[in-house]
């Protein structure tokens, strides 16, 4: 499972502060190419994203070719195809081909037009008539479907004091689904490197975002609703930053405009983009017993990003730590707050071994399910058949149920393992199971991967009942 | 538990080679080649050697018909990827091999393992049999001591280095790059041993062997590697993995533990 960035083209024209491509290392694209590395690797659980640069620059017939032979390699109409964009050059032919082809946009905006200063071409005019296109299309968006999708880098310039409080209040009124990253600043482009909160300041951003999520359920807002799920460990560690995402491969893949298979777009700051081919988990086994050692979310975060690690060296834990532990710590004691008796994925000892690569997962509300179990009606108990029976693993911490126990076979059985991507993109599908309404079972949903970084897909409901 | 106790990652070597450009992998198996054939030619008394016991008979035969001998010291788990020490197991079987010495009579091979398997590793005295210069036997001992991959101790003890905390920079004149070691995860490399600095002498003469039995065996090759040891680059060890970035390359090795970074700059 993986999410697949295609690299269309990168030599954008938009120009944004902080872009973190290297134009000059990059050809240009093609088609038949790209498509060729695609067939190749291509699984039905990966999620595919348009990507590099600005797709809307693209020229039209090209863009239509690719989605054309994209949906030929998915062969599922329901499925759909992601992109990030800035939504520069966007029109109405734009709009329409994207819905031909059930192509999901995520949104890449900081804010309204003075916190989003730092996109958009570099021209005061240009960028002037580019902000008011963007918020334009963004209220054009959230009329036709009643929210958009889309990521938002904090920054020094939107990430603190007065500036965040606005973000957040843009971001309700546009009722904005999506992530707030870091901004992440290739280690080349010295200019920018002001721009990037301390990791003080990116604890404080996202604690205040947390204190909105947390209080409202319509917020789909990450990483604070995957650290919720990653603390519940009811699917693997999302996103990908704290999903032990090892340098040499990437859970991330790209493929560049000359079909080359490529790792995450974050390592392309050194200029070697291939990717290994196994992967390896030393980095993060190393920080366990160095940097890391002791942690008490080490489990949940794995380091973080290898290409936000201290001085741009990946073998250093995230230089944002304290921001990761900042957001855990303060949901862990929400969540203890308010189910005294809940058992979270720090709970369990050597959790990512035991849980993640195992694909079996914690059932969170196994001792609570345990004491009142009595009191369910049937039909409930039938619901929560799965999660209840479990086996008793980890004898002197919690005996509670990180299994699945199938009734038949009396197997234990892994549950659903769903990859969340990270970075710079965003899909918003926030159901991941699926009650069958003619066997009462919970089931879990097709594997859709989960992107990181810059795009975002907004298919708000993934259910199919 | 100190830094010096902690265990190394598991064995493991990458390159990723810059966009554009290609690598040629016969360069690791290349050195195999070379090494044994420095015994066969009678430049050195002894080579470790790995007998695969899926293809016993035909290394057996080889070293048979070279009129050298193989003697066993122990068996090992096989290993992917570049290690800085073996596993040595008792069973034999797909994942295992052998690990031994091959040498020019079997009195040189018994006194091989017999510093090996004595109460202490004798460094020096293995050194000696392999053709390394007593000077590099000496220091490898000592530098051993501190790090399994003393790529940056010889780097400390060269003239003419820029040291600026653990970062030391080597000017392109001051060393010899016929010894760079830094290269050695994915076979680049003209000598088998870490000398006592990059711009030993004697070491330096040795090199000019082995470079002459390398362009007897492979040209190309040969000249590929020259070519990439004359690139600057930049050696790194840091939460025991090795990073080497190179113009051409990337290589992530296993590495091994230190309380601090430790940095080469070869320019």
């Amino acid at each position: 499972m993986s999410t697949i960035l295609m690299y269309l083209k990168v030599n954008c024209p938009v120009g944004c502060e902080y872009c973190f491509e290297l134009p000059s290392n990059i050809k240009d694209y093609d088609i038949q190419k790209m498509i060729k590395t695609l067939r190749q690797i291509y699984t039905p659980n990966d999620s595919i994203c348009l990507h590099g640069g600005e797709i809307c620059t693209v020229p039209i017939i090209d863009l239509e070719n690719i989605l054309i032979k994209v949906r030929e390699i998915i062969n599922n109409e329901k499925i759909t195809i992601a992109a990030q964009t800035s939504l520069y050059g966007y029109t109405e032919e734009h709009k329409k081909l994207f819905q031909k082809y059930n192509v999901s946009l995520g949104i890449s905006v900081d804010g309204p037009p003075e916190l989003n200063i730092l996109r958009g071409p570099r021209n005061q005019n240009k960028n002037e008539i580019y902000q008011k296109e963007l918020q334009k299309n963004i209220l054009d968006m959230v009329g036709e479907r009643g929210h958009f999708g889309g990521i938002s880098i904090l920054s020094k310039v939107n990430g603190t004091g007065e500036n965040l409080e606005s973000l957040i209040k843009w971001a309700l009124d546009n009722k904005f689904q999506g992530r707030f990253n870091p901004m992440f600043i290739p280690s080349w482009n010295n200019q920018a490197k002001n721009l990037v909160l301390t990791p003080n300041e990116l604890k404080i951003a996202w604690l205040r975002l947390a204190k909105e999520t947390i209080t409202n359920p319509f917020l789909q807002w990450n990483p604070i609703r995957e650290f919720i799920n990653n603390l519940l460990g009811t699917s693997n560690p999302s996103p990908c930053v704290v999903n032990r995402c090892d340098y040499i491969t990437t859970t991330c893949k790209t493929i560049m405009g000359d079909g080359t298979l490529a790792r995450c777009d974050r390592c392309f700051q050194d200029g070697y983009f291939s990717r290994g081919i196994n992967k390896n988990f030393v980095r993060s086994e190393m920080l366990k017993i160095t940097e890391c050692k002791g942690c008490r979310y080490f489990e949940i975060c794995g380091g973080g990003c290898p290409g936000e690690g201290i001085d741009g060296d990946y073998r250093h834990k995230s230089y944002f730590c304290e921001a990761y532990y900042g957001l855990y710590e303060y949901l862990e004691k929400h969540l203890r707050g308010l189910f005294p008796n809940i058992i979270l994925a720090v709970d369990i000892p050597d959790y990512y071994n035991v849980c993640e690569t195992t694909g079996n997962r914690l059932n969170p509300f196994a001792k609570m399910m345990s004491i009142g179990q009595q009191n369910f009606n049937k039909d409930l108990s039938k619901i929560n058949k799965r999660p209840l029976e479990c086996k008793d693993e980890h004898g002197d911490h919690y005996d509670n149920n990180h299994y699945n126990i199938n009734n038949e076979t009396n197997q234990i059985e892994p549950l659903r393992t769903q990859n969340r991507p990270h970075g710079d993109h965003y899909d918003e599908n926030f159901n991941d199971y699926n009650i069958n309404n003619e066997t009462n079972q919970i089931e879990p949903l097709r594997t859709q991967n989960r992107p990181h970084g810059d795009h975002y897909d907004e298919n708000f409901n993934d259910y199919n009942n | 538990m100190t830094i010096k106790n902690l265990e190394s990652p598991k064995p493991y070597t990458e390159v990723l080679v810059k966009y554009g450009k290609a690598f040629n992998h016969k360069i690791g198996e290349f050195y195999f080649d070379v090494e044994y054939e420095m015994v066969k030619k009678g430049y050195r008394d002894a080579d470790v050697f790995h007998l695969s016991p899926q293809n016993y008979d035909n290394e057996i035969d080889k070293i048979m018909e070279d009129g050298l001998v193989f003697k066993p010291i122990f068996r090992s788990e096989v290993y992917n990827g570049f290690s800085h020490t073996h596993f040595p197991t008792k069973s034999l079987g797909q994942n295992t091999m052998v690990y031994g010495v091959v040498a020019k009579n079997l009195k040189t091979a018994q006194l091989f393992k017999q510093y090996h398997l004595g109460n202490y590793t004798e460094h020096k005295e293995i050194g000696k049999l392999l053709g390394y210069p007593d000077c590099c036997c000496e220091s490898f001992t000592k530098y051993f001591n501190k790090s399994f991959d003393p790529v940056y101790e010889p780097a400390e003890n060269t003239k003419g280095i820029k040291k600026v905390n653990n970062k030391i920079t080597l000017p392109k004149k001051s060393f010899n790059e016929q010894l760079r070691v830094d290269l050695r995860y994915i076979g680049i490399r003209i000598i088998p041993f870490f000398p006592c600095s990059y711009d030993c002498v004697n070491a330096g003469k040795v090199a000019k062997t082995w470079l002459k039995v390398m362009y007897s065996l492979d040209e190309k090759i040969t000249d590929e590697i020259i070519e990439y040891l004359e690139k600057p680059s930049v050696w790194s060890n840091l939460n025991g993995q090795v990073l080497v970035k190179h113009p051409d390359f990337l290589i992530m090795a296993g590495g091994y533990h230190d309380k601090e970074y430790k940095e080469v700059k070869f320019e």
